[in-house]
């Protein structure tokens, strides 16, 4: 993307991280893209007359802690995985008092992998 | 899981711009929602494909960090530490990483062996600070780099983005063949990810690599 196609539409103050309350600073954004599904009249100047133009939002980029607060799925503790919501095999460790996904990839793995069977090199 | 679905599993919980921050029941447990998104009151959301993405350059910063303070055992900014050895009687069997208790009373944390020595650490070290790079590929990666600490400091993204994906398996090759190739094979997956022509079957290639990848690593 090059400067001419960014355009900034919002400025969350800090110092702290809104978290899930994000959404109140976005609410005039959402307002505005429901406003533009519907199309405004808008003015094109290469070709000199007014045309309807829509908007939607494909996707959103960020970082994972980010993707907690757009989305809804706190993405913290142990069902922090989007991908395997609540089938997640992660626990917590008992002096780090982190959680961890420690042996929960090889259940991805195709059926017939040899990883799978293996049962002396993941413990 | 598609935009119905999960429409499904989240349209009774309240949105927070409507009630204010609350514990939706069974958080934590049976699933994490915290909220109804607002991007949910969009007509189209629901059947939007790909609703949202991660930055690649921001986790590959985050796995480069992480990779490469441990391999080079920086104090306090290791994975590889105390608290992780403490767990590790618990869940692994690697009997020559767990803490081992002296005579004298005092813990001894054995070293590990992805981790280089200090002579290697500083070849390393020097290594990157010789370095010369093509024009504009990449910023002078000698100031990143101070010999006296062993420590690399206030890299960008940018730089973590070239080391990470051109100089991570040359930086490591002093480490054993098991260690080096998922660290390489790591490395590759960032460098095709970021490429500018991507190919539907080579990605589905490399999803499977990096299942095989990760397994390594563990």
């Amino acid at each position: 993307m090059t400067t001419p196609f960014m355009f900034l539409t919002l400025i969350i103050p800090g110092p702290h991280s809104p978290k899930g309350k994000i959404d109140v600073y976005l609410q005039p954004l959402i307002e505005k893209l429901k406003q533009l599904w519907n199309g405004v009249l808008t003015y094109d100047i290469s070709r000199k007359q007014n045309f309807m133009m829509k908007v939607a939002l494909m996707w959103t980029i960020n970082d994972f802690p980010e993707y907690g607060m757009l989305s809804g799925w706190s993405t913290s503790e142990r069902l922090a995985c989007l991908y395997c919501m609540n089938q997640s095999k992660a626990f917590r460790l008992k002096s780090g008092g982190k959680v961890s996904w420690f042996d929960s990839h090889r259940q991805i793995l195709p059926l017939n992998h040899s990883f799978r069977r293996n049962k002396n090199a993941f413990y | 899981m598609t935009g119905n679905e999960l429409w499904e599993q989240i349209h009774f919980f309240p949105k927070i711009t409507e009630v204010g921050p609350y514990i939706c029941d069974g958080h934590g447990k049976s699933h994490n929602w915290t909220k109804q998104s607002t991007f949910w009151e969009l007509p189209y959301w629901k059947t939007n494909l790909i609703r949202h993405n991660l930055d690649v350059m921001h986790v590959e910063k985050n796995v480069f960090d992480n990779v490469f303070n441990t391999v080079m055992d920086i104090k306090d900014k290791t994975r590889d530490n105390v608290k992780v050895r403490m767990d590790l009687k618990e869940y692994y069997r690697h009997r020559e990483l767990e803490l081992q208790v002296q005579p004298s009373g005092k813990v001894l944390k054995p070293k590990a062996k992805f981790v280089l020595s200090n002579e290697q650490k500083n070849v390393v070290y020097k290594w990157i600070s010789e370095l010369k790079m093509p024009d504009g590929y990449a910023s002078n990666l000698r100031r990143f780099v101070n010999l006296d600490q062993r420590k690399l400091f206030g890299m960008k993204n940018h730089d973590c983005h070239v080391l990470m994906e051109m100089l991570l398996p040359i930086v490591f090759c002093a480490l054993p063949y098991q260690v080096w190739n998922p660290i390489a094979e790591l490395s590759k997956f960032f460098k095709d990810l970021c490429s500018t022509i991507l190919r539907v079957d080579d990605l589905l290639l490399m999803e499977k690599n990096i299942i095989i990848t990760t397994c390594k690593l563990e």
